[in-house]
């Protein structure tokens, strides 16, 4: 596989990731808020601003974070770099470029879910039809997921699409971990039960997939620091961070060929956690605050070390000519 | 029956409908199955064949209001219909052509023959702009230039299939004639259980053949360079990439190694390439030798081409044979390389440059067609009936400041086939572009890319400027009068249908 195609299959799926993150967490949060006082609302709405890292991009545009303001702007804004349309259009560029070498039913399933996307963003993100909306963007995920298992082959390609989906998951668990944490200011987490508290960490479970998988791995009542350590230390759960990195580092392995410095500097990461004090953490915001930022640097430099091992050097991918007559007989 | 086709007319000749409302032999079984839709169900079909292009992503590029937008490729659901007894002539007249072109470079860029013996004037050769002199004493493998031809063929009131002209440089539109067939038959199913149309999905192969055909090695690598993601044919490259295994590259994944050999930039490290089939035209394909400004091609290309390191194709310099000048000349050429008669006609052409037919053609521009010689896409052409006084003064003042590069021909009543409009169907001109492949051995797609203008009266059938396409089924019929069924052979009935074959065949 070219390098240059390597690299649009890693961000194509590393999109999808995101686009399905997105959409997973502003339903869920959706739900729960329903469940809330109104004050509580608006905190939990600028929340998710919180976890796509856009509050400043978020207060130039918008006053106050409601429903109708965030929603727009996770989904539907275009000058939000994270926003769903964002990730949709992303996707179809990086699947122009990648097109020749993904089996035609699964070019198809994401096409069509880019149309999807583009075709309901505007009327259906009020608040009758969000649901549904969003519903269906992560079910035709799934079957692209589906798709992909079934129908590529576990060549270069299907490890670029893993570590794309892998790396962007592990990035979306740490923020969604980090807001959270820190959202919980007033009470240190504790291992008693607080009604509210329960049901904000069941929804960072629900946003991640996780819900049911804790209950029946865990067998406790939910709680922050044993959400915590399921999350970030479990090696089954898919969107675990220590899964994500574990699933990593197997594909730098098989990638083989100059991976050194990618598996240097993921065994780092790999460390830092497992060297991790959660117990201790989870009962200060402030330190635990610092310990997911370590974190994502530290995910940012593996990153940076696979982009450096596989993809093109950087000073040459500049930006695309734009030639449409160079062919000329049309 | 709704009996639309007895109130159907062409302003011509009509491919599938007679002039009496009958339907022609090969199309009988498309006429009476469509006759038998009624409209709601006609429109259904048609909105499920846009909803299959949507999907599978059939689009074409273009380039407005500063942006690149994907269009949806325009489909019709008529197929266009060619009874297979004329198609087997027609078949034969296009690789006698791309024979003798071959014949016909591979002399210019070596020993110029045609040029000494005096049946091309050498002023002719020495003003073409895409004779490429870099090319001179190049041998490429079986002494062929023009690898992938796209000819395009249209009928006259009278029923003459004529050449129009060759693209020998980077011809497009092959993809669109494989996803035609598959559109149909997701749209139209039952059609081909109830004609014999003969499969167009050779190609893909026949072209990966005639590809690797170019390289002395066994296996050999091969890539498709197109200019990128923004080039209105994209689509076109990354589906034929697929088809025949290649890797679809651009200039900047490509570099020259120390040894002079092609090598692409992959994950696991530098890759030869043996063999590239580019859709980048000549003047961008070596920034060393040709446009320096080029951002699309790779360095030291042309060298690795020249030593025979690598294959490309077509050709650099195959263009030469593109000029609408040349294009009148091909019958003679013809002639010269192979001593036969051409099987399929030239229009006839008025060449500018010599004084009795410049002057014909400025007397006459009203009923010509002008064209300059070295433009496609429809660009810079004059059709005289459909055009203002002013723009004949204007093309009149062109022909004389450059006639060399002017052609005039006349402007022939193309045929046309039933579209379904918002009308029902109406008659719509139509033209043929089969692709003709040379390496090893010929081969010709099974019919080609029929497109069509889909505007009444209009003759542009460019998907650039409003034109669409049809699938096209090249029918055997037998002599009973239809198209014959086709079924699946049982023991019992084998011999007395091939018998039957065989009489319809007589």
């Amino acid at each position: 596989m070219l390098s240059r195609v390597a690299e649009n299959v890693f961000w194509l799926s590393r999109y999808l990731e995101r686009a399905e993150g997105t959409a997973r967490l502003v339903n869920t949060q959706d739900k729960m808020l329903m469940d809330l006082s109104g004050e509580e609302r608006q905190a939990g709405w600028q929340s998710l601003v919180s976890i796509a890292g856009m509050d400043t991009a978020f207060s130039s545009l918008a006053h106050e974070a409601d429903e109708e303001s965030v929603t727009r702007f996770l989904l539907a804004d275009p000058k939000n770099p994270g926003s769903l349309i964002n990730a949709a259009n992303a996707i179809r560029v990086n699947l122009r470029s990648s097109r020749d070498t993904l089996p035609q039913v699964l070019y198809e399933r994401i096409n069509g879910l880019c149309g999807y996307i583009r075709r309901h963003i505007d009327s259906d993100i009020s608040t009758s039809k969000r649901q549904h909306f969003l519903s269906e963007v992560e079910h035709r995920l799934l079957a692209i997921t589906g798709t992909i298992e079934g129908s590529l082959s576990h060549d270069i390609g299907y490890l670029m699409v893993r570590m794309g989906g892998l790396l962007e998951r592990a990035d979306m668990t740490s923020r969604v971990l980090d807001v959270r944490a820190s959202s919980l200011p007033s009470r240190p987490m504790s291992d008693e039960p607080i009604a509210s508290d329960e049901r904000e960490w069941m929804s960072v479970l629900r946003s991640l997939s996780a819900y049911q998988m804790f209950r029946l791995h865990m067998r406790r009542p939910i709680n922050g620091p044993d959400v915590l350590a399921f999350l970030m230390l479990d090696a089954d759960l898919p969107r675990a961070y220590r899964f994500c990195l574990d699933h990593l580092g197997t594909c730098i392995e098989q990638l083989g060929a100059n991976n050194r410095e990618a598996l240097d500097a993921l065994g780092r990461l790999q460390r830092q956690l497992t060297d991790a004090q959660l117990t201790t953490l989870a009962r200060d915001a402030v330190a635990l605050h610092e310990f997911i930022d370590s974190l994502q640097g530290g995910l940012a430099d593996a990153a940076d070390a696979i982009a450096d091992a596989y993809f093109p050097p950087r000073e040459e991918v500049e930006e695309e000519e734009e030639d449409t007559n160079i062919e000329t007989s049309t | 029956m709704h009996d639309r086709w007895k109130r159907y007319t062409s302003p011509g000749h009509d491919e599938l409908i007679a002039s009496d409302g009958k339907p022609r032999p090969a199309a009988a079984a498309v006429a009476t199955y469509l006759d038998r839709l009624d409209d709601t169900e006609l429109e259904a079909r048609r909105d499920a064949a846009n909803q299959i292009i949507s999907q599978m992503g059939i689009t074409f590029t273009v380039y407005m209001d500063g942006e690149n937008i994907d269009r949806e490729w325009p489909f019709d659901i008529v197929p266009r219909v060619i009874d297979g007894n004329e198609w087997r002539i027609v078949e034969a007249g296009l690789k006698q052509r791309l024979e003798a072109l071959n014949l016909f470079i591979d002399d210019l860029y070596n020993d110029q023959r045609i040029v000494k013996d005096g049946t091309l004037p050498k002023d002719l050769l020495d003003s073409s702009v895409n004779f490429r002199p870099e090319c001179v004493g190049v041998h490429p493998p079986h002494g062929v230039w023009a690898h992938i031809c796209g000819s395009d063929l249209v009928r006259d009131a009278d029923g003459t299939l004529y050449v129009l002209e060759d693209n020998l440089r980077v011809p497009s539109g092959v993809s669109y004639m494989l996803e035609n067939r598959e559109i149909m038959k997701r749209t139209l199913p039952e059609l081909f259980r109830e004609c014999r149309i003969q499969p167009v999905d050779d190609y893909t192969g026949n072209l990966a053949r005639t590809l690797a055909s170019l390289s002395p090695r066994a296996d050999p690598v091969l890539c498709v360079l197109t200019p990128g993601v923004y080039n209105s044919a994209y689509f076109e490259h990354a589906f034929l990439a697929q088809q025949i295994g290649a890797e679809l590259v651009e200039g900047r994944d490509l570099f020259i190694d120390d040894d002079g050999y092609v090598n692409a930039r992959m994950v696991h490290g530098p890759r030869r390439i043996d063999v590239i089939y580019r859709r980048v035209d000549d003047a961008f394909i070596d920034p060393d030798v040709f446009r320096e400004d080029s951002t699309l091609g790779v360095r030291g290309l042309m060298q690795a081409w020249t030593s025979g390191k690598v294959a490309i194709a077509n050709a650099p310099g195959a263009g030469v044979a593109d000029d609408k000048v040349i294009y009148s000349y091909v019958p003679d050429i013809i002639r010269y390389y192979l001593d036969s008669e051409p099987l399929i006609a030239n229009v006839p052409t008025w060449r500018c440059e010599r004084k009795d037919e410049r002057e014909h053609v400025l007397a006459n521009l009203e009923s010509l067609v002008v064209k300059p010689a070295n433009e496609s896409g429809g660009y810079g052409m004059l059709i005289g009936p459909h055009s203002t006084a002013a723009e004949r003064e204007d093309c009149a003042r062109r022909v004389k400041a450059d006639p060399r590069n002017y052609i005039g021909q006349p402007t022939l009543d193309i045929s046309t086939t039933p579209t379904l409009t918002d009308a029902g169907f109406a008659a719509r001109h139509v033209d043929l572009r089969p692709f003709v492949l040379q390496g090893e051995s010929i081969t010709v797609t099974t019919g080609g890319l029929t497109r069509v203008a889909l505007v009444e009266g209009s003759l542009i059938v460019n998907s650039s400027q409003g034109g669409g396409s049809k699938d096209t089924w090249i029918v055997d019929i037998n002599h009973e009068g239809g198209a014959s069924q086709s079924q699946s052979q049982s023991q019992g009935q084998s011999q007395g249908q091939r018998q039957s074959q065989r009489q319809g065949t007589r």
